[in-house]
């Protein structure tokens, strides 16, 4: 006889009870704890020292920090453009990038948005030929110079990921002190929605390795280029 | 041990020996990830408090594991993902080999996993004419040398540049320059068109959230992130202990282990996914397959060496083992090298191999020490001797000579004692500052490990009087 899924399940299951010793068991909470051993970071820290603190970690790991207004995020967009003469261009679907003036076509370069009506061939062979993508970024945390994106939708994994630059648009107010932050944004997300984005990516500088020689060698598979446009206003 | 194991661990061991390059590479690999992982435990401040609340966290999840497991078996569905329990290799094999022949599949592109491993994936799809594509730069360049890797965080540690270009020049059908930006160059280009071309893409699991069904990838290159977003089907491999209950608890376990490995203060990529890709996404696998994996896991459960299931798989006891540093990772002959590797892979071994590991360590402590789940490292190698001696394996001369080192070596007091008058007492037998293969109790020891002669100075007393007047200057700084 075929065994089910369940069974196996069940068996797996049972045999773990069993050679812990004790009855099957579920429901287990995890403790509650009184403290964390993070508390003593960040204690007093106001926004402008968080946005120093990114700004520090993101360029040390090799990320391009450029801050700006709002008004100015287009202008820098044209400007990495024109410095790696990028003729296609990836962004994604999202209404907070439209707002800044991003168009079809920024000076000479093609820009193609990630519209899910397109189908994957079609947006994953442009992605593979694209120069530059750009994205939204949900936190920025200031220990490690992180950006936090939430993948879904009109917002898709390709963009950060296939070009060889990265532009990424974070509002300073969404500089927070470090990992904690970001993870309890993901549970308040699951508690209220009762889903996640199907992938959030934590993404801290360029793609690196120093698997040859332990030397380090950037942009092995991602991206080769990060930048970040910190919007000071928003 | 038999004396075939014996035979073949003392062949691998001075094999390790003649490599120079090696020698150079580990020495070299130990101090840089040493020197990250100090300034970063520095940088928190408060490091024994993070690892004493990552161990109650794991040693939670381990006594509560069929709990855990089950509810994100449940929460997993509910994403929309498959869950197949797999109680043995076979059992992984069978159910990865169905789906992949589900999905009429010609390749397929993995990135680092070692459970995969454990069951040896790639041999068993290959036979099944599937062409498999190791996409980490470490694990392609030991698959283009057909071998296995010889550190849990830097498989191809033992290859350099050379044999790199070599290695790459084949496949490139030209010659290539041995330099590292272009051989990566190279692998980038190469293995680009392979993400497109694959039906399927294989990962492994950093940490399971039970909570929410989701799962946790952390690393550097981008290779993972490539096989979850363009390959249609993901499957992903997780050791049965690879779960923490909630999104907080990962956050103290997330927080060391990039610290930790690398010394990294968090990697460049750390991703999160819940379920296969939703109805409103387009890129992302359209069906996930999640095999959990026990082959030989629960046994160690209810056992004096649960606790070696608290290991987040960092390699920070390899980065400073002196044993490891000596002889690499492939002496160990197992998948698992280093201390970690000598107290689990007897472990997980059904046929009682790999006795002979829990041998090859000088019971210095620096695992445990170092372990950012505080296992008892160095205790469990220290028990896996007892049991060999008490269950009468080996010859009754082994068995003395072993339990005279045991004793030696085991007992902190006698250890410091020993350590502090052995440089002076065994001059006579050392050579070169190495103990010489005379020493009658520390014979089949010095047989494989030329021992070094112990230092003037041990390194808890030298801790005492000056290693931590070092931190404290460096704190200053």
């Amino acid at each position: 006889m075929k065994r089910t899924n369940n069974q196996n399940q069940e068996d797996f299951l049972n045999n773990i009870a069993e050679k812990l010793g004790r009855p099957r068991m579920a429901g287990a909470r995890s403790p509650k704890w009184n403290h964390f051993p993070w508390d003593h970071l960040y204690q007093n820290a106001t926004q402008e020292g968080l946005i120093d603190e990114f700004a520090t970690n993101f360029e040390q790991i090799g990320g391009h920090l450029k801050r700006v207004k709002t008004q100015g995020v287009i202008q820098e967009i044209k400007q990495i453009i024109e410095q790696y003469k990028a003729k296609k261009v990836l962004a994604w679907q999202d209404e907070r990038l439209n707002e800044f003036g991003l168009d079809k076509n920024i000076i000479g370069s093609e820009v193609i948005f990630w519209d899910f009506k397109q189908g994957f061939e079609s947006l994953t062979n442009y992605a593979k030929e694209s120069q530059i993508g750009i994205t939204f970024t949900e936190l920025g945390l200031a220990e490690t110079g992180t950006i936090v994106l939430f993948n879904e939708g009109g917002k898709g994994r390709s963009v950060s990921l296939l070009p060889e630059v990265h532009i990424a648009i974070l509002p300073g107010s969404q500089i927070q002190p470090r990992l904690t932050q970001a993870l309890q944004k993901i549970k308040e997300t699951y508690d209220e929605q009762g889903k996640l984005p199907s992938l959030i990516n934590f993404i801290t500088g360029p793609s690196r390795t120093s698997d040859i020689e332990m030397v380090l060698t950037i942009g092995v598979h991602g991206p080769k280029e990060l930048f970040v446009l910190l919007v000071e206003d928003l | 041990m038999s004396k075939e194991t014996h035979q073949r661990f003392v062949e691998r061991v001075n094999k390790s020996k003649q490599d120079k390059f090696l020698k150079t590479s580990l020495q070299r690999a130990q101090t840089r990830f040493r020197e990250a992982r100090l300034a970063r435990a520095e940088e928190l401040g408060n490091i024994e408090e993070w690892k004493s609340r990552a161990s109650k966290i794991r040693q939670h999840t381990i006594e509560n594991l069929d709990s855990y497991l089950e509810q994100f078996a449940d929460n997993v569905r509910k994403n929309g993902g498959n869950i197949h329990f797999a109680a043995t290799d076979k059992d992984a094999l069978d159910y990865i080999k169905k789906v992949v022949k589900e999905k009429d599949t010609h390749s397929i592109v993995k990135s680092k996993s070692m459970v995969s491993e454990e069951m040896h994936l790639n041999k068993v799809l290959e036979e099944e004419g599937i062409r498999m594509v190791e996409t980490d730069l470490g694990e392609y360049i030991i698959q283009l040398a057909n071998e296995t890797p010889s550190h849990i965080i830097v498989p191809a540690i033992h290859k350099n540049k050379e044999q790199v270009a070599k290695l790459f020049s084949k496949v490139a059908g030209k010659e290539l320059p041995s330099d590292p930006h272009e051989l990566t160059s190279f692998a980038r280009n190469t293995l680009r068109e392979e993400y497109f071309k694959a039906e399927v893409g294989i990962t492994g699991c950093n940490f399971a959230i039970a909570e929410s069904g989701s799962f946790v990838l952390v690393t550097n290159e981008g290779n993972a992130r490539m096989s979850s977003t363009l390959p249609r089907t993901q499957i992903v491999i997780m050791g049965m202990e690879r779960i923490v209950p909630t999104w907080e608890d990962l956050d103290v376990v997330l927080s060391l282990l990039p610290r930790s490995a690398t010394g990294q203060k968090i990697t460049s990529y750390v991703t999160a996914f819940t379920g296969p890709k939703q109805e409103i996404d387009v890129d992302g696998p359209e069906e996930l397959h999640i095999v959990i994996v026990d082959n030989g896991r629960s046994n160690i459960l209810g056992t004096k060496y649960q606790e070696v299931l608290k290991c987040i798989r960092c390699g920070a006891c390899l980065n400073v083992c002196p044993v490891y540093r000596h002889i690499g990772g492939h002496a160990y002959g197992s998948v698992y090298p280093g201390p970690i590797g000598a107290v689990l892979s007897p472990l997980l071994s059904d046929k009682k191999d790999h006795k002979e590991l829990p041998f090859a360590s000088t019971l210095c402590y620096a695992c445990s020490e170092v372990c950012p789940v505080q296992i008892p490292l160095a205790d469990l190698l220290r028990e896996h001797r007892v049991d060999y001696v008490e269950n009468n394996e080996g010859s009754i001369g082994e068995k003395l000579a072993m339990k005279a080192f045991g004793m030696v070596v085991g007992n902190q007091g006698l250890y410091e004692t020993a350590a502090k008058t052995a440089h002076t007492l065994m001059a006579p037998f050392s050579k070169d500052g190495y103990i010489d293969k005379a020493l009658p109790v520390l014979k089949n020891w010095t047989e494989v490990k030329d021992m070094p002669q112990p230092a003037k100075q041990s390194f808890r007393d030298w801790w005492q009087k000056e290693g931590k007047e070092a931190t404290k200057n460096e704190e200053n700084k």
